[in-house]
């Protein structure tokens, strides 16, 4: 009965033909999207616990700043190679879980889904810098550009090695390279701040830092740069 | 669902509130553009937001310029190519003694075959009104047709 009543419903609601129906979906295409809107389309798909470490980070160096917690800068130092392993890791997903194909064959080129991801990322973690950099300078007396340094450092660092180690043969087989080299980095840092390290270094670290840190960070900034354009350049070749 | 079959669901529903063919096919294409120019593009695209982009655009066309609905005789003409049968002139007649929206409620859940909360999502009710709603559409129009009927 309800079938039938609704196959005289069909009957009596029925619309003439469509006569521009297939021309128009023949030449229905999708809108140009622009750089900012591709960026914000992109974050959603960068995974949630990615976020929550960088917020918890920012939380943890603000709410260490204000509540004068002792170590606060160096606990964060320790982990910011974390976060760089976080973003290769983020960055590399497609290629790690055997997704490159389909995304290459996307709306979007996988080169620049990853820039866009890898641009998120760098934006994100700029944010966190520069929120938590000045509170921790503030907070425990130090330099500005000294707290920054050491921050950045090790990040820097992390982020380079991960993404030649990432872009290996091995790097690729294991998966998980990105985190190996976060922890080692890690502990060096966690090592190099410690006060009786410093009499196996010929230069005391805040002297280095204090001399040479801008240029190490901008050496390394340039290195970090160079090695994502040779990782979005070769990323279509890996997959 | 593929788009064609979207494409047909809101010509459909755009022929039913301006009852001109040219019109409707116009504000269906629109409605694709549109949504295309918020959402960036149809692979993901939600029939409700089809339905209230057309919906809005139905209205604001009503607004601008009453359409000329088919003169009577072509109207007749065209109802007659469409459905011919006598079953169907009675549905219609007992359809046209509702109120249009119960009979924009039979049209989406009957004909376009859409689920109650995409009905409710598309023209701002909720699920339970449209139940309610339907239910009483669908039991004024059993009423129709015995009357018609008889």
């Amino acid at each position: 009965m309800k079938k039938q009543l609704e196959k005289l419903l069909a009957e009596a609601y029925a619309a003439p033909e469509p006569k521009k129906k297939q021309a128009f979906l023949m030449n229905l295409k999708p809108r140009e999207v622009s750089l900012p809107e591709m960026l914000w389309q992109q974050a959603a798909y960068v995974r949630w616990p990615v976020w929550l470490f960088a917020i918890c980070m920012m939380a943890f160096a603000i709410g260490g700043s204000i509540l004068h917690l002792e170590d606060t800068e160096r606990i964060v130092t320790v982990l910011m190679p974390f976060t760089a392993a976080i973003s290769v890791l983020e960055t590399n997903r497609s290629t790690r879980f055997g997704m490159s194909e389909i995304e290459m064959a996307t709306r979007f080129s996988l080169r620049s889904v990853l820039f866009a991801r890898m641009t998120i990322l760098g934006i994100l973690y700029a944010v966190m810098l520069c929120v938590s950099a000045p509170m921790l300078a503030y907070a425990f007396g130090g330099k500005l550009l000294l707290t920054a340094t050491r921050i950045l450092i090790p990040y820097l660092s992390t982020m380079i090695l991960s993404l030649i180690a990432e872009r290996s043969a091995l790097g690729r087989k294991t998966g998980y390279s990105s985190a190996a080299i976060a922890a080692l980095i890690s502990l060096v840092t966690f090592w190099i701040s410690q006060e009786q390290s410093q009499k196996f270094m010929v230069l005391r670290y805040t002297t280095l830092l204090e001399n040479w840190g801008i240029l190490i960070v901008l050496v390394l900034l340039l290195l970090t740069i160079l090695e994502q354009q040779k990782t979005i350049r070769q990323v279509e070749a890996f997959a | 669902m593929d788009l064609e079959n979207a494409y047909d669901k809101i010509y459909r529903y755009a022929y039913f509130r301006l009852k001109n063919q040219e019109l409707a096919e116009d504000i269906t294409q629109e409605t694709f553009l549109r949504f295309i120019s918020s959402y960036g593009n149809l692979q993901e695209y939600d029939m409700r937001y089809l339905y209230s982009i057309a919906k809005n655009l139905c209205i604001d066309e009503y607004r601008r310029v009453k359409p000329d609905p088919l003169p009577e005789e072509d109207e007749a003409r065209a109802a007659q190519n469409i459905g011919s049968t006598e079953e169907t002139a009675i549905v219609r007649v007992a359809l046209s003694k509702l109120p249009v929206e119960d009979q924009e409620l039979l049209l989406l859940r009957h004909v376009n075959g859409e689920s109650v909360g995409t009905i409710g999502k598309a023209l701002g009710l909720s699920r339970f009104a449209v139940y309610r709603r339907l239910k009483d559409a669908e039991e004024a129009l059993r009423k129709g047709l015995e009357v018609s009927g008889s």
